[in-house]
């Protein structure tokens, strides 16, 4: 049976590099996008205007995923296990990192709209910086912040603003490109909404990859 | 041109990762095969709108002669990306479940266990 | 229109911040289920398009139609009685925003006319069921959703791959771009979607996880999740660059309806016996593959929601999922809904199964196709005879009053249907009924369980990349 569901496979993608040809209508949507939305960046123009629609349940798939690992988590065992092994050279470096990816981060989110980057790029950024610190200098020290800065509320209400934004961006486009044509070409304040929706974009990411990637990092050890 | 490339490149990477996923025995380098499929269809959706030219749509004033990449493979593969980070994230939780239970993770063993346990 | 996405979206996002406070999420639940089906009837009645943010071609559309009818009612009445049946247990608001996200990512997969959108739409009610499946985290459970997630999410692959073809090809990911597409993009589309839509052979993975969900969520994965496949399958036959799907189409689906029921009749585990008879359910549904179809698929989520929630009930409350241990311990009352929903999905007068069953059955194309779907019924009046002979004992005890309004609103469907569509001419549906209950009384000891190879996960992933490569073949040939 495995035998021939490789062949099958194989014939299939064989099939598939013979038959199609990649020269065929080759669409040049720029001109139009960049008129209407005025920002320079074009991704940016596409993910967060033209197809907004997709972009929410892409935020709703970041979130139920977060929630759903923790929840299916909550049954197993977390490990107690306390000592962590930490080489000093590292330990120094990954707090400047930290710090850097918070830089990067705040560069990233309002910038998203004028240079490569954008909410989810800036979450990542941020996540990465942070639990690389836990990973090599102090785990319990990184996650402290947490429940300090109250990332989960912070995490609901951003959820809650960005399908609010959403909606009045789908609902009234017309009042919104009126008002991102108002501003200058290429500023940072320029973006209408679209600055204050990537930055919650980016916290939403945040609060979820440091929830997953935690939660994983507490059960270390089961597999 | 160089699209055209990296879209046989990638369908090339399905088709291995594919193969993967028959062949392994292992729960988890079956999860990563899949891993291995996914990366190469959001590499094809950039070597999609790398046919139009290779420039980053990042527009500075006057674009009539520049030759900017097509920006909606671009921004559409950003929620591809997404959805296969949160399948990750899921299938290894799974694996987990099923090893904190088993200690296996051979699929064949563990299926053999769950056809015992219909019995 | 977008209403009916938006109302059970935002529910399920305050169901969510709100997770901790059980009393409040059910309640909410219920006020934005009523919610998003009082907007229907103002919108199911005639066809309306708009494209989000007046962007034309570069925008996603979301239009409604006589096919779009039938899911939106099916999604609005199954999301109802899994909300009353699942009140007063130990679901906690997580469940229910996971229910509700899930019923507006139904309506919006119903709507849209954007092939990426779908895709999308897709993932995230593949991701909703994968916990659903697991939630209540039994090792089982995990195993079922993991080699559902394995396959589906490779399916989809293809499916992106198909959209990607076709982007190249038009330069638009709007559905009406289909028109001009080749007939392997085409084929790849297919092939990524069949794998969640319960044919023999292409989706192994459903009796695994159909059978070992919660009570709640295997009428949702029946009912709804599968007919994803079935509305896209019927929606995509009308452009041009897919017209080789009806003839391949005939020979897949009677291959399952077929299949479907041998395993179903040998089945001893309750829960398996409806999980392959969608199988053959969705067999029938795609042999004619036109608006029958999706009316067809309307009453079978109704009597399958009602039979899983039964069956699921029933096996909670005696704590074993063989049905032959339940004769003489099943109350009046279970049994008359057991019964309403069997006879509905035999196709007995009087009942919805019947209605749309004899459309599809009239409605094939040559004599000896009609001749196997009669077989195909027969199979199933036969596996459902078990259900019928089952003897329910006297006793004057109800089930919870939220159960009981689920079970009615259920029923009152079921008959309401069966009535109103019904014509003279159906009453030779009674005839396979009762072939089918003679040939269990005559053949019930030869019964026993049939191997389950296929549905290993290597043999499930290679009998769908085998299948995958016929129907390519299949396609070739049709389409030249």
């Amino acid at each position: 049976m495995k035998i021939a569901g490789i062949i099958a496979v194989t014939m299939i993608f064989v099939i598939v590099m013979l038959s199609f040809d990649s020269s065929g209508n080759i669409p040049r949507p720029i001109e139009q996008i960049v008129d209407r939305v005025n920002v320079p960046n074009a991704v940016t123009s596409v993910y967060l205007e033209t197809r907004l629609y997709d972009t929410i349940f892409e935020i709703i798939v970041f979130s139920i995923t977060a929630l759903g690992v923790a929840s299916l988590f909550a049954s197993l065992p977390v490990n107690r296990d306390e000592d962590q092994h930490v080489f000093g050279t590292v330990t120094v470096y990954s707090g400047g990192l930290a710090a850097l990816s918070i830089t990067l981060f705040l560069y990233v989110v309002i910038n998203g709209h004028i240079t490569p980057g954008g909410g989810f790029v800036g979450g990542v950024v941020l996540a990465t910086g942070v639990i690389t610190y836990g990973l090599t200098s102090s785990f319990k020290k990184a996650s402290v912040h947490y429940d300090k800065l109250k990332i989960e509320i912070l995490e609901n209400i951003s959820l809650m603003i960005i399908f609010a934004f959403s909606t009045l961006i789908i609902l009234f486009p017309e009042t919104h490109s009126q008002l991102l044509s108002a501003a200058s070409f290429g500023s940072t304040f320029s973006g209408g909404l679209i600055p204050i929706l990537n930055i919650l974009i980016g916290i939403k990411v945040y609060a979820g990859a440091w929830k997953m990637s935690s939660e994983f990092i507490n059960r270390r050890g089961t597999l | 041109m160089t699209g055209t490339i990296v879209i046989y490149f990638s369908i090339s990477g399905m088709l291995v990762g594919t193969i993967g996923m028959i062949l392994s025995k292992d729960l988890i380098k079956k999860i990563l095969s899949l891993g291995i499929v996914e990366t190469s269809i959001n590499l094809m959706y950039t070597g999609i709108s790398a046919r139009s030219g290779i420039i980053p749509p990042i527009v500075s004033g006057d674009f009539s002669n520049a030759f900017y990449a097509d920006p909606i493979p671009q921004a559409v593969i950003i929620t591809g990306i997404v959805i296969s980070f949160a399948l990750l994230c899921l299938s290894l939780v799974f694996a987990i479940i099923i090893y904190n239970r088993y200690h296996t993770m051979n699929v064949e063993t563990i299926e053999m266990i769950f056809e015992r346990e219909e019995r | 229109m977008i209403a009916l996405v938006f109302l059970p979206v935002l529910g399920g996002i305050i169901c969510l911040v709100l997770k901790d406070r059980k009393s409040v999420s059910s309640i909410v639940a219920i006020v934005t289920a009523f919610a998003s089906g009082s907007v229907l009837p103002f919108v199911i009645f005639e066809d309306a398009s708009i494209i989000l943010g007046n962007w034309g071609v570069l925008g996603i559309g979301l239009a409604i139609d006589e096919l779009t009818t039938p899911f939106l009612l099916s999604t609005f009445i199954v999301m109802l009685a899994v909300i009353l049946n699942s009140i007063n247990k130990s679901y906690d608001g997580f469940f229910y925003a996971l229910i509700l996200i899930l019923y507006g990512t139904l309506n919006s997969i119903f709507l849209s006319r954007d092939l990426f959108n779908i895709f999308v739409t897709v993932e995230l009610a593949s991701i909703i069921s994968f916990i659903l499946i697991s939630y209540e985290k039994k090792p089982r459970q995990a195993w079922a959703s993991l080699k559902y997630l394995l396959l589906s999410s490779l399916g989809l692959n293809f499916y992106l791959l198909g959209i990607g073809i076709v982007y190249m090809e038009t330069g638009s990911f709007a559905m009406e771009s289909l028109e001009n597409a080749s007939t392997m993009a085409s084929v790849l589309i297919f092939g990524g979607l069949a794998v969640k839509s319960g044919l023999f052979f292409f989706s192994m993975w459903l009796p695994d996880a159909h059978s070992n969900a919660p009570i709640e969520v295997s009428p949702i994965l029946s009912g709804l999740i599968v007919k994803l496949d079935v509305y896209l399958s019927i929606r995509f036959i009308t452009y041009s660059s897919f017209s080789w799907m009806r003839d391949a189409y005939i020979f897949i689906g009677i291959l399952s309806a077929i299949i479907g029921v041998i395993f179903a009749v040998n089945s001893k585990n309750a829960k398996r016996v409806l999980a392959y008879h969608t199988i053959s359910q969705v067999g029938f549904m795609l042999v004619n593959c036109d608006k029958s179809s999706a009316w067809h698929g309307f009453s079978h989520a109704i009597f399958k929601t009602l039979l899983f929630l039964a069956v699921g009930n029933i096996s909670a409350r005696l704590g074993t999922k063989d049905y032959s241990k339940w004769s003489g311990k099943i109350s009046t009352v279970e049994y008359t809904f057991l019964l309403i929903g069997s006879l509905a999905i035999v196709g007995f007068p009087m009942t919805s199964g019947c209605v749309t069953k004899e459309v599809i059955i009239h409605g094939a194309c040559c004599p000896s196709l009609r001749i196997l779907l009669l077989i195909a019924s027969v199979g199933t009046a036969m596996s459902f005879s078990k259900f019928i002979f089952l003897k329910p004992v006297k006793t004057t005890s109800w089930p919870a009053a939220n159960v009981v309004a689920a079970y009615v609103i259920l029923s009152g469907v079921i008959i309401a249907h069966g009535i109103i569509g019904f014509e003279i001419y159906m009453f030779e549906s009674v005839l396979p009924v009762m072939a089918g209950i003679a040939a269990y009384l005559i053949l019930r000891r030869f019964l026993k369980p049939l191997p389950t190879y296929l549905e290993r996960i290597d043999s499930a992933l290679s009998s769908y990349l085998i299948l995958f490569l016929i129907t390519i073949r299949l396609a070739i040939l049709f389409s030249s």
